[in-house]
């Protein structure tokens, strides 16, 4: 098992490596002159040649990769464009709502998924399957855009029950934090649980199928203790699989409703990065969503020697 | 086709509801000119913001133009993108995944860089590289394009490996078969229903990331209608023109619901052991 994580660990440097390649070249491919974009149309050739200058940007492409790599490889991303702090200072100072946001919709949306997975699955062919199976497909047709502000409408505008938008962080406002992210959680929860209610279902319809269920239920036992003591623990593979592979839908989802519920967070950031070309900014958030993806679906792949015995990776 | 003949329209329900939904959509769309008579770009500043009635079915926007006449031209719009999205990742995804699965020599580097390829969410690729070719339906095709073509690629070329080394190939080979009659002839044929899921799917998603790349501001721009840039209009008069904001929702959900529906109801069909290998 140790032997396996080392491998594992070692297989993300190559990765995360390529992760950087191709965010450095996304980003700097981008028409629009930062340098313009910074110093307005009024700026003459003298000022636009001075800040090139002092960001860097004068240098060939592929000189500025390999200080870039070296860079980043000791934890410094760079200065940002426009708000002239580090880029890490400023991606920690935004981590906490996204955090939130993402924790909280992952626990809403297993949690629900899971219910309705194994209602249905329970429920075979029955009403409350059809139900389970309805829901999870809205779930995953509705664009989260839309859903976060019909939410923002009802429980808002309407009901008053929560604020329109803007954040308070967890040392200003304590609890009351949660009152600015239930919405945007709840909105990206909606698309994660109708992924996995789906998966759930069909694994534990397959669990179902097998012999030793058919034991426990001619032993006497009851559906209840069949279907979570027997069959859940052996259908959770593909589900787990599926969490963790949903995982950079979920990351992605927050750049949206963060943008939309004003939140000061890392995806607000971003997509203000890319509409004002703040390269470095850009950079990190890119590298920043996709090494957490990576890492979160290494446990993914850890987890499955604890759910499986007969997995042991050698 | 092999799913025409298992398929029976009593039988399969989904795929029976799935399939008359998306022909209304697409007859919708494609004959959006003669269904209307308004047209969705032009100005009637003193029609704006109406309620629904005889005259306007779901109302007008905020620059008086017909609610229902836009929504027709921005399914019509999605449909386009989807469509295109659909066919270039099933020739970039399936010529990546053969060349991966057929030719282990290059399997490893392109399997790597499609690994790190599925580290980025979809979204993010497809916000980024239409930041940087710019808004436009076509950029923002080419864009979705690119953000999908490492879940095909993966899925093609697990299809061909576990095809590759069947008897009835090991048999076409002896008799003298060359590679490209191989992969034409058996491989390709018989990993078309993974492809076909999948690519169900791909429309799917490619529906719901235009409308929001279109609501960003990075997809469709205005006035080009487009079911994603009407939402952002109907932001701002959410409280005092409500249908401004149900109905091009109410429409995408209609097509990507009826896309998975079909998806489901095709992977079923084709093949039930497909359940857990293909994701949307």
């Amino acid at each position: 098992m140790r032997n396996y994580i080392i491998k594992r660990l070692l297989l993300l440097i190559p990765i995360i490596f390529i992760v950087a390649v191709i965010a450095f070249f996304i980003t700097n491919l981008m028409p629009g002159d930062p340098v313009r974009v910074i110093l307005g149309n009024m700026a003459t050739e003298s000022e636009v040649a001075r800040l090139e200058q002092s960001l860097g940007l004068d240098q060939p492409l592929i000189v500025r990769f390999f200080k870039w790599l070296s860079n980043i490889m000791r934890g410094n991303f760079g200065e940002s464009f426009y708000l002239h702090a580090p880029v890490s200072e400023v991606l920690l100072q935004r981590i906490q709502p996204t955090f939130l946001i993402a924790v909280l919709a992952e626990i809403l949306g297993i949690t629900g998924g899971m219910l309705l997975g194994i209602l249905a699955a329970a429920k075979h062919r029955k009403f409350l399957d059809q139900f389970s199976i309805t829901i999870s497909l809205f779930g995953i047709s509705v664009p989260s855009f839309w859903l976060a502000l019909i939410l923002m409408y009802l429980f808002s505008v309407r009901l008053g029950w929560f604020p329109v938008s803007g954040y308070e962080s967890f040392a200003e406002a304590g609890l009351g934090t949660f009152r600015y992210i239930i919405l945007p959680a709840v909105t990206l929860a909606f698309m994660q649980a109708g992924l996995i209610a789906r998966m759930t279902r069909s694994a534990m319809l397959d669990t179902l199928k097998q012999d030793y269920i058919r034991t426990a239920k001619s032993k006497g036992l009851s559906t209840k203790s069949i279907v979570f003591k027997h069959a859940l623990k052996n259908s959770m593979m593909p589900v787990i699989t599926v969490i963790g592979h949903n995982f950079a839908v979920l990351l992605g989802g927050t750049w949206i409703v963060e943008t939309i519920f004003v939140i000061p967070g890392t995806g607000f950031m971003a997509i203000n990065a890319i509409m004002r070309r703040d390269i470095p900014i850009i950079q990190a958030s890119i590298i920043f969503v996709a090494v957490i993806y990576v890492i979160l679906n290494l446990f993914v792949d850890l987890s499955y020697a604890f759910l499986n015995p007969k997995i042991r990776y050698n | 086709m092999l799913f025409l003949k298992k398929y029976n329209k009593y039988k399969h329900p989904y795929i029976t509801t799935s399939i008359i939904i998306l022909i209304i959509l697409i007859f919708l769309s494609l004959f959006a000119p003669v269904i209307t008579d308004y047209s969705p770009v032009r100005n009637h500043p003193r029609d704006r913001l109406q309620p629904p009635s005889r005259k306007h079915l779901l109302g007008t926007d905020q620059f008086g133009r017909d609610v229902f006449t836009r929504i027709l031209y921005g399914i019509r719009a999605s449909m386009q993108v989807g469509l295109a999205v659909v066919i270039l990742t099933m020739i970039t995804g399936g010529i990546v995944g053969i060349a991966a699965g057929f030719y282990p020599r290059i399997d490893k580097v392109v399997m790597r860089f499609l690994d790190a390829m599925m580290a980025f969410p979809g979204i993010i690729i497809a916000i980024s590289l239409a930041a940087i070719w710019g808004a436009g339906k076509f950029n923002i095709i080419l864009a979705l394009s690119f953000a999908y073509f490492p879940r095909m690629a993966r899925i093609v070329r697990s299809s061909v490996i576990s095809i590759k080394d069947l008897d009835y190939v090991e048999s076409a080979r002896a008799a003298g078969a060359r590679d490209s009659r191989i992969i034409l002839k058996h491989i390709l044929k018989n990993s078309a229903s993974p492809i076909m899921v999948q690519a169900t799917f791909n429309f799917a998603l490619a529906i719901l990331d235009e409308a929001a790349l279109s609501f960003l501001g990075v997809g469709i721009m205005p006035p080009t209608p487009s079911l994603g840039a009407m939402v952002t209009d109907a932001r701002s008069y959410m409280v005092v023109a409500p249908w401004m904001i149900l109905a091009p929702g109410i429409m995408i959900i209609l097509a990507v619901l009826s896309l998975n529906l079909l998806g489901d109801g095709l992977r079923d069909l084709l093949d039930p052991h497909l359940k857990n290998t293909i994701k949307n």
